[in-house]
């Protein structure tokens, strides 16, 4: 050997740092190629020390080998990082050239891809159905277009019964169909349906021949719920209805039963519950009494139950109606329920879910 | 109804009520009625609160305000009265009118006096000097607009007294009670009723001047006693019999003649009692009238005896010759027809029997002979015959509910009590007359049966039979034991007391009559608040929402996660216009006869826009689009919505038919763009629909023999090529169809519009029984060959066609075929490059096999008009 010992390490050492150097002003894939190959190649410098290697002595072979070898790895390791480094900001420029605008999404389009959602009655709807179902009652419905028995005779309301006028009809020519005028009728449906026990609510849209205003509407929803089991009592009436509004409020409210006539039950009663607004202070929404109507209902009369052909020896039931529209009204604030089947979408598009 | 409390309080000692030391305020009374009776929706004070907060004084000197000119330092007494010596009830106010002088009387306001304007008085100081309330111009009390100084009172005013008594108002509260609430109530359209209510909620008792002795001390002042009642007759004879005539509305009659009459003002407590509740006073004779109704609940009538021109009032039909217009009280004429009844003389009608009386025979100035009528109606035939004319009264509204024939005669002794009352020369001629049906007076006692522990658990909470003895008791029902009942299985008497219960004859004409309502009575005078809340024992049981309900679920599911669409509702009822407008009227199809819905339409609509049911959603879409297009350049709605149509055919018991009407859901979904065509989004989503309900559906091209019943063929809104069967079941279900651009004008838009309609009753009614399974293979373990090619084609050739000539090859290896790419040539053709793939599930398919494939299509494809571009 030529070199001693010092040397050779010396030189290793050299190319080691001059081709972290030169590495440095590599730009492209062909410049750092070039480099490995000019160090590491088969004619390269480290590769030529390593050939020469055959007349040192086995310590000389050792050490200059270890350091050489350690050399070599570095530099093909480096090389790899920088091709890979190379390649990446060559792919990234190809990217950057095809700039898409990320501002531009729907939400600032004029033309936008439409948003959807449901009608806000449909909202409210299943959020009860689904209540009711996990209650365990069945959702059933029943036609708009009745007869006098589903609407009235059946529900206890004989003809010339004073509470048809409770209940602004609107009548077909032939005077026996008319337009439902409330959900009670599904009631009648159920009760033809089903053998007790059984427990079902009916949703769905009534008609009434009233004048419509920003609070009326001649066609309006409601959810009639209907139980009919041994022993049902006043007392499972009340833990009922306080379950259900405790589940649509999301709070516990506070409720409070008085007298109130339908025919079909008996007793009658109407639920009130304290303002949500107010919290029973006195409000508009409440008309400063404190308290908001919001569910008829009963313990289904004997006569209603005969119709029913139930046996009221064995079985007693309650029901009640909740008016849907109320709900939704109560729940967004909507000053105005004709927008409910106005089909307009400046008004429906607000409660869209996309 | 308006209740008033001062009147109730002449059979309620409201003031006195025990374990209270306090009168019973306005909240707590509202409150308890409307828990335990009906609704009151308001209460009002008849004399302002500031009339009574306000007093007359006296004042007793004036001096200079130190530090304003024009203002005085006036010193008042509040008579000996109030204050406690000589020095303390003397006030002393900042003064600035012109008139103050000293032994004026004055109004004073004190600190806390609300005034019409708004304005509270507060405590505050006038340059320096505190004032303690103020001395008041009428202007200020809202009594006029004279402001110039004080309202200066007569001198004879009594110091210290309100200004309500100075001007000779007596405060009372009034209950607005909601009608609605007492619709089952007859008995409680009369003070006494309501005041028997109100005793037994305060529990107290309740003061009943029409006693027997108060019957027998009125029955005396009538020298021959019940003529017609007793057959006996007496002193003098009755001017008037009464007759009834064949069947009619009449229940009962009493009639009673008076002479010696004055037609007067009513004194100043029955005038003031009436205004309060709503009523203006017009006469004494009248008032009284008007009064005992409202007292009793039950109405009368009293005629001039002399107009009756007549030795007898005939109770009877309108017979069918008879002149049947008919002048009322309220000078309209009425047309009677011959189901009404009337009260006549020997000629003509007198009476709306229960309504309203006649302008001819009533009570007037120049009266002095009167009779009384007090009578009961079969309450069904008065509300026909008011309804009929239009004419609901303070009458007909009691009578429709079913009064008591067994309180006439009460009614009649009290108003022959204040007749006499108000005229002492009044005197009686005969006896009472009466007739009525048969039996009217003699029905039995309606009794019930029960037990406290029935009612306890039909409540939900126990109740001792001591209470419900007492409730039962204050609302005069009467309670009878009839034993223990008997333990069924054992044979033994056990604990509960059979009840039999006596309803009095005011409750049992309507409202009660089976043990449910004996529950309520119970239930609402406990109030209901005290029952504790129990969850209901029942059995176990899955339930799953119905068919029909997951589908209309899964349809608005889809449309708003999927179709990007809103939900929107619309009116199942629409108007012969909009028909019109979408031109309905022009379908004479004979698959759809009733294109108009004539027969559904109603007879008292409110509108003409919305008078029947609609027979498709189609034009309720139509007029959505419209309302929408003004605000939005594109947008997509669907609605699950009911259609009716008087198809003869009838289907299975899950749609809502009756022999009247073909009652159907229906989908309708709008798509709309101001540019684009919206056609194949629509189609798309229908397709996709039906894929992710699991159900198989076609979209086909018109087939000339059968006939599309929701969008039929010679609807010219319809698209001439724009349009798709939906095909399910085997049947047309629906269709997709682009609006004709011809239709617009009538809906005032422009742009595209698709619509497309599903039948939903058919899935309904097979409860989804026909829904595609999910068919799971292996995975392919060999390869597949993918070969493009393309075609020529003619331009105006559907490119389903090309599939359709390779689906019909069935080669086993072409597994599936697509079109990738639709490009135009000239000459009205089109390239078309097709993907087929080709698949050997069974081995690897060699490349000779796939070229022999390769070259089957291509020779296909070309042998059906589809040559290979070159």
């Amino acid at each position: 050997m030529s070199e001693n010992l010092q040397e050779v390490v010396a030189k290793i050492l050299k190319y080691s740092e001059q081709f972290v150097l030169e590495l440095k002003s590599a730009n492209t894939k062909a410049q750092v190629l070039d480099l490995k190959a000019k160090y590491v190649g088969k004619d390269g410098l480290v590769t030529v020390i390593m050939k020469g290697l055959k007349s040192a002595t086995v310590e000389e072979k050792r050490e200059i080998g270890k350091k050489s070898n350690e050399c070599k790895d570095q530099i093909e390791q480096m090389s790899k990082n920088a091709l890979e480094e190379l390649e990446h900001q060559e792919i990234n420029r190809t990217l950057e050239e095809n700039w898409i605008d990320i501002s531009f999404r729907d939400s600032i389009r004029s033309k936008a891809a439409c948003t959807s959602g449901y009608h806000p009655v449909t909202m409210i709807q299943r959020e009860v159905e689904d209540i009711f179902s996990s209650m365990g009652f069945d959702i059933l419905d029943g036609p708009y277009l009745e007869d006098d028995y589903h609407n009235f005779e059946a529900l206890n309301i004989p003809k010339d019964h004073p509470a048809r006028d409770m209940q602004d009809t609107f009548w077909f020519k032939d005077m026996t169909h008319l337009l439902r005028t409330h959900t009670s009728t599904i009631q009648v449906r159920g009760m033809e349906k089903y053998t007790p026990p059984f427990k079902f609510v009916g949703p769905g849209k009534v008609f009434r021949c009233e004048r419509t205003d920003a609070s009326h509407e001649f066609v309006f929803h409601q959810i009639e719920g209907m139980m009919v089991d041994k022993d049902i009592s006043v007392a499972n009436l009340i833990y009922f209805l306080k379950i259900l509004l405790s589940e649509i409020f999301k709070k516990d409210v506070e409720v409070r039963l008085r007298p109130g006539f339908f025919p079909f039950v008996e007793p009658g009663f109407e639920m009130d519950i304290k303002c949500l607004i107010c919290g029973g202070k006195g409000c508009a929404v409440c008309k400063y009494g404190g308290w908001v109507e919001l569910v008829p209902c009963g313990l289904v009369h004997p006569n209603v139950l005969k119709y029913g052909k139930i046996d009221t020896s064995i079985y007693k039931g309650f029901a009640f109606g909740l008016g849907l529209d109320r709900l939704v009204m109560m729940k967004y604030a909507i000053d105005d329920i004709r927008l409910i089947h106005a089909g307009d979408l400046r008004f429906i598009s607000q409660f869209a879910s996309i | 109804m308006l209740i008033s409390i001062d009147w109730i309080k002449d059979f309620v000692d409201l003031d006195n009520i025990k374990d209270k030391d306090k009168s019973i305020t306005k909240k707590e009374i509202q409150d308890k009625v409307t828990i335990t009776t009906a609704e009151v929706e308001e209460v009002n004070e008849t004399v302002s609160e500031l009339f009574i907060k306000v007093r007359v004084v006296e004042i007793k000197s004036i001096k200079r305000h130190p530090d304003a000119e024009k203002l005085n330092l006036v010193t008042f007494s509040l008579g000996s009265e109030f204050g406690s010596g000589n020095e303390s009830e003397l006030k002393e106010v900042v003064c600035g009118a012109a008139n103050v002088r000293v032994g004026l009387k004055v109004p004073y306001a004190p600190l806390g006096s609300k005034f019409p304007d708004g304005l509270v008085l507060e405590a505050k100081k006038i340059r320096g000097v505190v004032s303690c309330g103020m001395l008041c111009s009428s202007k200020e009390l809202g009594l006029g607009e004279n402001s110039n100084g004080l309202l200066e009172l007569p001198e004879q005013t009594k110091v210290g007294i309100t200004f309500a008594e100075y001007l000779g108002e007596k405060s009372d509260v009034i209950l607005n009670i909601d009608n609605k609430s007492l619709t089952h109530r007859p008995d409680l359209w009369g003070h006494f009723g309501m005041a028997r209510e109100i005793a037994a909620m305060f529990e107290t008792p309740l003061k009943n001047r029409f006693s027997n002795e108060w019957e027998k001390k009125m029955l005396a002042k009538i020298p021959a006693g019940s003529s017609s009642a007793s057959g006996a007759s007496g002193a003098s004879k009755s001017p008037i019999k009464i007759y009834f005539e064949g069947e009619s509305a009449g229940l009962s009659y009493y009639g009673l003649s008076v002479s010696g009459v004055k037609i007067a003002e009513s004194p100043e407590w029955m005038k003031r009692r009436l205004k309060n509740v709503g009523l203006r006073a017009i006469n004494n004779i009248v008032d009284i009238s008007n009064y005992v109704m409202l007292e009793l609940g039950i109405p009368l009538h009293i005629f001039d005896r002399d107009l009756i021109n007549d030795d007898k009032v005939i109770i009877r039909r309108v017979g069918g010759s008879e002149n049947i217009l008919f002048k009322t009280l309220d000078e309209i004429e009425r047309e009677l027809i011959p189901t009404d009844t009337i009260i006549a003389n020997s000629k003509k009608p007198l009476v709306v029997a229960g309504i309203m009386g006649g302008l001819e025979s009533g009570v007037n100035d120049n009266t002095t002979n009167i009779f009384i009528e007090v009578a009961n109606w079969k309450a069904a035939l008065i509300r026909r015959t008011s309804t009929r004319l239009g004419l609901r009264t303070e009458s007909s509204q009691r009578y429709e509910k079913s009064l008591d024939s067994m309180l006439l005669k009460r009614n009649l002794l009290r108003t022959l009590e204040l007749v006499l009352e108000f005229c002492p020369t009044a005197k009686v001629e005969g006896g009472i007359e009466y007739a009525g049906e048969k039996g009217d007076l003699e029905k039995a006692p309606l009794i019930l049966e029960t037990s406290a522990e029935s009612i306890s658990k039909q409540l939900g909470q126990q109740i001792t039979l001591e209470r419900m003895k007492e409730i039962f008791e204050a609302l005069e029902f009467q309670v009878g034991e009839k034993g223990r009942e008997k333990n069924q299985e054992k044979g033994q008497e056990k604990g509960s007391v059979l009840l039999e219960i006596t309803v009095p004859s005011f409750r049992a004409t309507k409202d009660i009559d089976c043990e449910a309502d004996l529950v309520e009575e119970i239930g609402r005078m406990i109030g209901y608040d005290t029952i504790k809340l129990v969850a209901p024992t029942s059995t176990i049981k899955t339930t799953r929402l119905s068919y029909t309900k997951e589908f209309h679920r899964q349809i608005q599911d889809f449309f708003v996660l999927h179709g990007k669409c809103l939900e929107i509702f619309t009116y199942p009822l629409v108007g012969e216009r909009t028909l019109k407008d979408a031109l309905w009227d022009k379908l004479r199809d004979a698959t759809s006869p009733h294109y108009l819905n004539q027969d559904l339409v109603l007879i008292n609509a409110l509108s003409k826009d919305h008078d029947r049911m609609r027979p498709s959603l189609i034009p309720s879409l139509l007029e959505a689009a419209s309302l929408n297009q003004k605000y939005y350049d594109n947008f997509r709605l669907f609605e699950i919505g009911r259609f009716f149509d008087r198809e003869t055919t009838k289907t299975g018991d899950n749609t809502f038919n009756n022999a009247f009407v073909d009652e159907k859901n229906m989908l309708g979904l709008a798509l709309f763009d101001k540019q684009e065509n919206m056609f194949i989004e629509a189609a798309n989503l229908i397709e996709n629909l039906f894929k992710y309900c699991k159900l198989k559906v076609d979209l086909k091209e018109e087939i000339a023999r059968l006939a599309n019943k929701y969008i039929p063929v010679n609807w010219p809104g319809k698209h001439p090529k724009e349009f798709l069967n939906i095909m399910a079941l085997g049947k047309i279900v629906g269709g997709i169809v682009t609006i004709n651009p011809f239709i617009y004008k009538n809906f005032k838009m422009k742009g595209n519009l698709t619509i497309a309609v599903v039948d939903l009753s058919l899935f309904e009614e097979s409860e989804g029984k026909q829904r595609t399974k999910i068919n799971y293979k292996p995975i392919a373990k060999y390869p597949s060959a993918t070969f493009d090619c393309t075609v020529i084609a003619e331009s105006k050739i559907y490119v389903a066609q090309i599939l359709d000539v390779l689906k019909k090859m069935k080669m086993n290896e072409l597994v599936d075929c697509k079109i990738v790419d639709i490009f135009p040539m000239n000459n009205n053709k089109k390239a078309v490059t097709v993907r087929n793939i080709f698949l050997d599930e069974l081995q690897t398919l060699e490349s000779e096999r796939i070229k022999k494939c390769e070259d089957q299509v291509v020779a296909t494809l070309a042998k059906s008009g589809f040559p290979l571009k070159v």
